[in-house]
């Protein structure tokens, strides 16, 4: 009797968070918004989960203060995510834009088929994802704690009170002007004060 | 980003010149727009006009333009497609025959764009100077084509 054949050890399946979860929103964000392993111009994984902790970071700032950007009265990221017109294909969350889902089951499909040459690249782009929207923002482990926007790279700015911070992975990174304080009513008043 | 093999065979890091378009390239900052005809990543480009015809288009005969924009680290395109009033970035990809159809910025024109320089923070919406400017490189500098719906 010879050795038992061996078996190959059982891959665990990626999954994401359910889709009604806020770590959900963002994983599926993530994942469409950043470039795949399978781009065929410079890929660099560690660049694309830092692109993630900018995204991450952004939802997070977004949601001090969502007024700002298009979503008052968010109070979670998934509100920050959905309302506005500031994310493509998530205006009605958790349905998806179809192209987009077709392309966000493409990822997984790869991501969790053994036999495919990129399946290893794309487990860790999925486990990135999942990474930057589970773990602590608190301190910030983004790049630029001050991120609050991000377009497509050389398609313009996010609007006139925006500052560029980096391109990674294909988008380009803003932060927020501060607001300059306005000018006190009677200035002359404002002078005493300071006397 | 169905599993095509034909793909592999381009999985090098895209390195292009301008593509003799040393006036589009002068005129701009940092990146250019270019033709996309000899860049091999977009040598799938009537293949993949024809996949998103039959998915998404509604009427029998389609216009195209696609333009590419190149900077020093990578290139990606911009699809004009009048017939159906939209503007596609194609983002190449390798086991990828349906980069237009799941494109992440798939911008209706009606919908999708801005006047004024103001797009109030969001990720995908683009002003209207842009799809102009875009679209006007694209006539001058890029590469037409017309697609029947075959299905």
């Amino acid at each position: 009797m010879g050795s038992p054949p061996k078996t190959a050890k059982p891959q665990t399946q990626i999954v994401l968070a359910n889709s009604s979860t806020d770590a959900g929103a963002m994983e599926r964000l993530f994942l469409l918004e950043a470039y795949t392993p399978a781009y065929v111009g410079t890929y660099d994984a560690t660049q694309n989960l830092a692109a993630m902790r900018l995204m991450r970071q952004t939802i997070e700032n977004r949601l001090k203060s969502p007024g700002q950007y298009m979503a008052g009265g968010a109070t979670t990221e998934t509100d920050i995510i959905e309302l506005g017109n500031q994310f493509a294909g998530f205006g009605t969350y958790p349905t998806l834009d179809p192209g987009m889902m077709l392309r966000l089951q493409d990822i997984l499909t790869i991501a969790n088929n053994p036999k495919h040459p990129m399946q290893a690249a794309f487990a860790q782009f999925v486990n990135d994802a999942i990474t930057a929207a589970t773990e602590s923002t608190t301190p910030s482990v983004a790049k630029y704690p001050n991120v609050t926007a991000w377009r497509t790279k050389n398609s313009g700015s996010p609007g006139p009170r925006f500052q560029m911070l980096e391109t990674l992975s294909g988008n380009t990174f803003y932060s927020t002007n501060p607001v300059p304080p306005l000018p006190h009513r009677n200035a002359k008043h404002s002078n005493k004060k300071k006397h | 980003m169905r599993s095509v093999a034909r793909f592999a065979k381009y999985g090098i890091a895209v390195s292009i010149a301008c593509a003799a378009l040393a006036t589009a390239c002068a005129a701009q900052t940092g990146w250019a727009w270019v033709s996309i005809r000899h860049v091999p990543a977009f040598s799938d480009v009537e293949a993949q006009l024809q996949m998103l015809v039959n998915v998404n288009g509604h009427e029998k005969t389609n216009h195209f333009c696609v333009i590419g924009q190149k900077d020093k680290a990578s290139v990606q395109a911009y699809v004009y497609w009048p017939t159906e009033q939209k503007l596609i970035l194609w983002v190449p990809h390798l086991y990828d025959d349906e980069a237009l159809v799941t494109s992440d910025r798939y911008l209706d024109l009606k919908r999708d764009v801005v006047d004024g320089n103001d797009v109030h923070g969001s990720t995908y919406l683009v002003t209207r100077s842009f799809v102009n400017t875009t679209v006007q490189a694209c006539q001058e500098h890029g590469d037409k084509f017309t697609i029947q719906k075959s299905n």
